[in-house]
């Protein structure tokens, strides 16, 4: 069955309440991409997460939005921090999955005839793939409990950083508050004593790329960027902690949705599993959640020390010389307690991103002093063949969509299709020509993950700047990508 | 739910099936969907393992080195099974083990669920192709038995 759907913006279409749905789902979406979207199962999840007891405003989805289990990807929906839900599968299973860019002194020339090295470089001391320990060794339950608590900024006091403020630069500081260690099974602890500072697999990367062109030079200015810099962008998360963390509350809750009341046992899917934020589940989940979301902050802040000593390493310079320093770091799979203007009030809501970034706009205190006049650093991978963008929020995002932008370029083709279409091609090869060194540890990863199987990510801030909610400031053009 | 490691090798189920079973890919554009047919559940929830370990191995040979129980509480068959998916997915991710052979003792929504698997481990060199999944999810999972007398069960894997 075909949801309706109405046009009621250039870019924004709305999905009108029917059933139990309790608000209207809204979809930013160009009216070619929503021809293409119509029949498209992400609709129907956009549809479902309105039934969620307690989302307020509208059930939301980004121009990255495809077919995810229970929200869609590219999903943004908020509650009210007193009377609605928290929904894991909201989160994903990857908690704080993020993005962060970490820019240099150095120009394209100065790395371009050292590439390969450097593109080794990164992946002999990069753990990444299945089973391939951390960048740390092994840590005690002690020591992950301070990870835990303390995020990015544990990472710092043991030396692993870009520039001296990098905590500072990232969304929350690098921790969220509330964060509690003794929420966490045994078992997701036993997973992050084994992880901390590995890239994983899937669509996790590391890549090294240029500044190929600046489209917003004031912006650009305040993010330090300059044309043909180089910089590396990391996309990776909370590993097998956050995963452990999301898949037992969602089994618990499964179990049990009833018991919440006649709201919880009609939510239309078993994946948007959730429970009232105030219950004791609930509760017992954001703390758990809190803490592996500062998993995934040291995760990326242990990877950016050790990038950028690997870069030093394979140009043989010093660190002084790369002048490594830490754009933003955004993550977009989490749940915030963030407050909103709703229909003229300021209202306190958690606000969950499945696949979604924050984008706040100029003014914003929570946005970093040095980014204030210019809005909060967006930064939206694409595939690995073509190109990524740096965005910065806009006054619209902190009215339209709860303060979010786009996360990614959004996938086109499904794992096997892509695997099918490429089968027989010399993929390292053809990389190698457009431009672009690779190592990954499976040809599978990599046949998964060609440029071929994403939407060109121009097209997605295309309409995210053309809706008014972010405005891309440069545009990045890989030249080394390590995978797992 | 709980998983126990047996030194002694005979197993107490009827007809344990052997990797590889047959199974479908479904598409999905982000994700993963498996589905498997089945004379019965028993059989069914089989091949729902094995399809699992086809994927964490990427087909590679797997040489079973020991036996492992798992035992999960009471619920609907579509529970339990992702139940008994998440209890191999957890050995996988921290102790490297993959089933090669999975007999099922008992499904059953009042008494709950017990399978015994014979465990090979995961080599790099044999397995390299296979998935890094990262869970098991509930988004529109099935276990019936269909208007035909079939049985099927499908799961979506996030990657």
């Amino acid at each position: 069955m075909t949801l309706e759907v109405k046009q009621v913006g250039e870019f924004a279409w709305e999905i009108p309440r029917t059933g139990g749905m309790r608000v209207p789902g809204r979809v930013y979406l160009s009216r070619a991409q929503m021809d293409v979207m119509r029949k498209d199962p992400a609709l129907q999840q956009v549809a479902n997460v309105a039934h969620l007891p307690g989302i307020v405003g509208h059930s939301l989805a980004m121009p990255d939005i495809h077919w995810g289990y229970g929200f869609p990807i590219g999903g943004v929906a908020a509650f009210d921090a007193a009377e609605g839900s928290v929904s894991p599968g909201g989160v994903g299973f990857d908690i704080n999955c993020g993005v962060r860019v970490i820019t240099t002194r150095l120009s394209r020339a100065d790395v371009t005839d050292r590439i390969k090295d450097v593109v080794k470089s990164f992946y002999n001391t990069i753990p990444t793939g299945v089973g391939k320990g951390s960048g740390t060794g092994k840590i005690g339950t002690k020591e992950l409990w301070r990870v835990l608590e303390r995020g990015a900024a544990w990472a710092v006091e043991k030396g692993f950083m870009a520039g001296e403020d990098d905590t500072e630069l990232c969304e929350d500081n690098g921790a969220l508050e509330g964060a509690d260690p003794a929420a966490l099974s045994p078992r997701a602890l036993e997973r992050g004593t084994t992880q901390v500072g590995s890239l994983g697999s899937g669509n996790h990367f590391l890549e090294v790329q240029v500044v190929d062109e600046l489209l917003d030079q004031k912006a650009a200015a305040a993010f330090g960027l300059f044309q043909g810099q180089v910089v590396i962008m990391i996309h990776s998360g909370s590993r097998g902690l956050g995963h452990q963390v999301c898949d037992e509350t969602v089994s618990r809750l499964a179990r049990r949705m009833s018991a919440y009341g006649p709201d919880y046992a009609k939510v239309p899917d078993r994946q948007l599993a959730c429970a009232p934020i105030a219950s004791d589940e609930g509760n017992r989940y954001l703390r758990a959640m809190q803490a592996a979301a500062n998993f995934a902050w040291a995760n990326r802040q242990v990877m950016t020390g050790l990038a950028v000593d690997a870069l030093a390493r394979a140009l043989g310079i010093g660190r002084d010389r790369i002048g490594a320093r830490l754009l933003y770091d955004v993550c977009h799979n989490i749940a915030k307690y963030e407050t909103h203007e709703i229909e003229g009030e300021q209202r306190l809501v958690l606000v969950h991103r499945k696949g979604a970034t924050r984008a706040f706009g100029p003014g914003d205190e929570r946005v970093p002093s040095r980014y204030r006049d210019v809005g909060q650093p967006v930064l939206i991978p694409g595939d690995m063949g073509r190109q990524s963008f740096v965005l910065a929020g806009n006054a619209a995002a902190m009215t339209e969509t709860f303060g979010s932008s786009c996360h990614g370029a959004g996938r086109l083709l499904s794992r096997s299709a892509s695997r099918k279409a490429t089968r027989g091609r010399k993929l390292f090869d053809e990389m190698e020509k457009a431009g672009v060194t690779v190592m990954s540890r499976g040809m599978k990863t990599l046949a998964e993950e060609v440029p071929e199987a994403y939407k060109d990510v121009a097209d997605i801030t295309d309409v995210i700047e053309g809706a008014g909610i972010s405005r891309r400031v440069a545009r990045l053009k890989p030249i080394g990508v390590i995978k797992g | 739910m709980t998983s126990t490691d047996k030194e002694t090798t005979p197993g107490t189920a009827t007809q344990p099936l052997t990797h590889p079973q047959p199974y479908e890919e479904i598409s999905h554009t982000a994700d993963l969907t498996i589905e498997v047919q089945g004379a019965d559940p028993s059989e069914t929830l089989a091949r729902l393992v094995l399809a699992l370990a086809d994927q964490l191995c990427g087909g590679g040979e797997l040489r079973a080195h020991k036996e492992v129980r798992i035992e999960v509480e009471p619920g609907d068959l579509v529970i339990m099974a992702i139940d008994v998916l998440r209890e191999v997915l957890y050995r996988f991710a921290t102790r490297g083990e993959i089933p090669e052979r999975c007999g099922v003792v008992r499904v059953d929504e009042s008494a709950g669920t017990k399978v015994v698997l014979r465990m090979g481990r995961y080599d790099e060199r044999l397995h390299g192709g296979g998935s890094d999944i990262k869970a098991v999810t509930y988004h529109q999972p099935r276990f019936e038995k269909t208007p035909n007398g079939v049985w099927v069960a499908r799961v979506t894997l996030d990657i």
